[in-house]
């Protein structure tokens, strides 16, 4: 075989490998680079905002609370604080949430009507928070190196084109979702809706409405959890959202979560 | 600068509850079987930028059974038998010095990271008149948490002795005692009545104070303190009021009682005997501790009580347990115990610091639905096996409005510590309403 040959077969054979890899690795990267861009178009060093919850119990009786909530910090470097406000048996009750890289987040809840804060063991994940159809790990800022990302394809959801994302976590046994579909608008990046499967069942649904942009953060006021289960939802509206807001130093601490 | 959630200048909050307990059955002529009670519960807080912040709670209360003293408008001091029917709660002021908080004023100070049983927790007198019911007394003091990174050191000054309130003599609450004595083979019923109580005096001598060093680790946290004060609860004396002038009253073993004789073992009749009440100094060196061990808590104190009175006992309490939630339940295991390092000479076994002794604490709740919860707490002696039992259900009706159903039983024999409270097994409903 002259050299020619041997060079034209090897550029068709480079070719070749090129056209007919597998497409889903290419998929994947590509939904991987979109949820990385929708992770990083939503970071913000510091957020806070007041909270109105409603819970919607199967039967229809609606239980009201309202919280406020600093954060700062992303994924496995944030950290959380909550106080609510009403309704009046929980009123000074706080809680508070330190991430930890690679180890159990440490969470500790204060009780003004016993005058003490507890800290509290990490939760069977799946545990509802404070009788919501949130869970500890819906209520937990999604680490996106934690899943893997495959596209689906493109759909409109709620009237936006949208990249259709399945996650599935790569540590199965850390998590009490087996995978989840996301749909994340094509202009901006936002996840609006996401599906959350348990053993191959779609189990809840999660809405995220009245998108805005606030300092050029892409957020969504309006989240609506339903658990197909249970028959529930909770409704959680966001108010006052500011991001980037200079926080104290000192102020993640049991200290701030005693005198609130 | 982040918004605090203090920036509302004033909070008003209230809570009205309506509480009633049914006891089937009577253990003296002076119980009830229906006890209901009603309590206005107001309080104000005032913020100001730079200056802190003033909170004061009261409480008004009227019953059917005479816990309130009808008589007695106001008891500041908390030293009367009975409540009265206006208490004040807390008043303090408290603000922030850099790294030091400061709260001075009548307030709550609550130590200890166990759950239920707290050794460490000395700085605060309880409530007895139903012991059950968990009340708690406020004090007057001057505390100051100081932050030291991962450090806090609390200081407190207590200069007015607040005692604990105890149940009254003679009812269900009031620990067991003898009804009757042994002369010479010859059975003499014993009558009790209230006698003296001496309270320390009102001087800086017998103020109080307390120290407590915490520290916190990734995954746990402890702490060491110190307690010099005053014990909360009273030491009693018996005295014989009897007629007969050469009647002798002589402290027997504690299992047995009061024996009463005479010189010539003569039948005598109905004895009185009057208990006055001491309050002896007190210091606790004490420690706690709460971590987690995968998705369990883990909780612990100890503390050593140092008597100053040859009469009391000298001794360790510690408790330990570990704690979880699965799914809807959480569950709370804790096992308490007492050594004993130096035995008084007049032990009180059926106090509520040493009447528990070495026990297990259980206690689950499960969550109904939002709002709505079931809870199950039990304590069981080692190895007396008496045990008392709590069933509460708990629902929010609507907005402000809370029910709990409370079902109560005690077993055991009639001299063990939980066991003498077998007769006052209660049902009990208790309505709120919170603004």
């Amino acid at each position: 075989m002259s050299n020619d040959l041997k060079s034209i077969l090897c550029v068709l054979v480079l070719c070749g490998s090129f056209l007919f890899s597998p497409l889903h690795a290419v998929l994947a990267e590509d939904a991987e680079r979109i949820m990385r861009e929708s992770d990083r178009r939503q970071r913000a060093q510091s957020e806070t905002y007041d909270g109105r919850l409603e819970v919607v119990d199967p039967g229809g009786k609606v239980f009201k609370k309202s919280w406020q909530l600093w954060r700062e910090g992303n994924g496995s470097q944030s950290k959380a604080l909550v106080r609510f406000n009403s309704p009046p048996e929980v009123d000074g009750v706080g809680l508070l949430v330190l991430a930890r890289p690679n180890a159990p987040d440490e969470q500790w809840m204060y009780t003004p009507a016993i005058r003490r804060d507890r800290r509290i063991a990490p939760q069977d994940r799946s545990t509802r928070f404070m009788g919501t159809d949130f869970t500890y790990e819906d209520m937990e800022a999604r680490d996106i190196d934690e899943y893997t990302y495959d596209l689906m394809g493109e759909e409109t959801q709620a009237g936006q084109p949208c990249w259709k994302i399945r996650a599935k976590p790569k540590a199965p046994e850390q998590s009490q979702y087996s995978l989840s579909y996301l749909w994340v608008r094509k202009d901006n990046y936002l996840v609006i809706c996401v599906e959350l499967y348990v053993k191959g069942n779609k189990r809840k649904t999660l809405e995220l409405a009245e998108v805005t942009q606030i300092q050029g953060v892409w957020t969504a006021q309006l989240l609506r959890m339903k658990d197909l289960e249970r028959g529930g939802s909770t409704t959680l509206r966001r108010q006052n959202i500011k991001f980037n807001v200079p926080i104290a130093k000192d102020f993640f601490s049991l200290r701030t979560l005693r005198t609130l | 600068m982040a918004c605090y959630a203090g920036d509302e200048p004033w909070k008003f909050q209230g809570a009205l509850e309506f509480r009633s307990i049914l006891y089937p059955k009577l253990p003296s002529s002076l119980d009830t079987h229906f006890q209901g009670t009603a309590w206005l519960n107001f309080s104000v807080q005032r913020r100001w930028e730079g200056f802190g912040k003033i909170f004061v709670s009261s409480l008004a209360e009227i019953d059917t059974h005479h816990d309130v003293a009808r008589t007695r408008l106001i008891d500041w001091n908390e030293r009367d038998l009975r409540h009265p029917v206006f208490r004040p709660r807390e008043a303090y002021w408290e603000n922030r010095f850099g790294r030091l908080d400061l709260r001075v004023g009548r307030q709550e100070i609550r130590w200890g990271r166990a759950d239920g049983i707290n050794p460490t927790d000395n700085l605060e007198p309880y409530d007895f008149l139903n012991p059950f019911l968990e009340e708690r007394l406020p004090v007057t003091a001057v505390k100051g948490d100081l932050y030291l990174g991962q450090s806090h050191l609390e200081l407190a000054w207590m200069p007015f002795y607040v005692p604990s309130r105890m149940s009254l003599l003679g009812q269900r609450w009031f620990p067991r005692l003898p009804s009757q004595a042994q002369v010479s083979g010859l059975v003499v019923p014993l009558r009790f009545r209230e006698g003296a109580r001496r309270y320390p005096a009102y001087t800086v001598g017998n103020s109080q104070f307390g120290v407590r060093w915490n520290h916190a680790l990734p995954g746990i946290e402890f702490s060491f303190s110190y307690y010099d004060g005053i014990n909360d609860l009273p030491f009693y004396t018996a005295q014989l009021i009897s007629a007969a002038p050469s009647l002798q009253l002589q402290q027997g073993p504690a299992a047995v009682g009061w024996r009463a004789f005479d010189a010539r073992s003569q039948i005598v009749p109905t004895v009185d005997v009057r208990l006055d009440r001491e309050y002896h100094r007190l210091r606790v060196v004490g420690s706690d501790f709460s971590g987690t061990l995968g998705s369990w808590g883990m909780r612990g104190e100890a503390a050593y009580n140092i008597r100053s009175d040859d009469r009391d006992d000298s001794y360790l309490s510690y408790v330990f347990g570990f704690d979880r939630q699965k799914g809807r339940w959480f569950t709370i295991v804790e096992f308490a115990g007492q050594w004993t390092a130096k035995r008084g000479s007049v032990p009180q076994p059926s106090s509520f610091d040493r009447g528990l002794g070495r026990a297990l604490l259980l206690r689950t709740q499960y969550e109904m639905r939002t709002d709505e919860t079931l809870e199950l707490v039990g304590l069981l002696r080692l190895p007396a096996g008496d045990s008392g039992w709590r069933l509460t259900y708990s629902r929010k009706l609507a907005d402000g409005w809370q029910l709990e159903l409370r079902g109560s039983a005690f077993a055991g024999n009639n001299n063990a510590f939980l066991g003498q409270f077998r007769d006052s097994g209660n049902l009990a409903a208790k309505l709120v309403y919170r603004w």
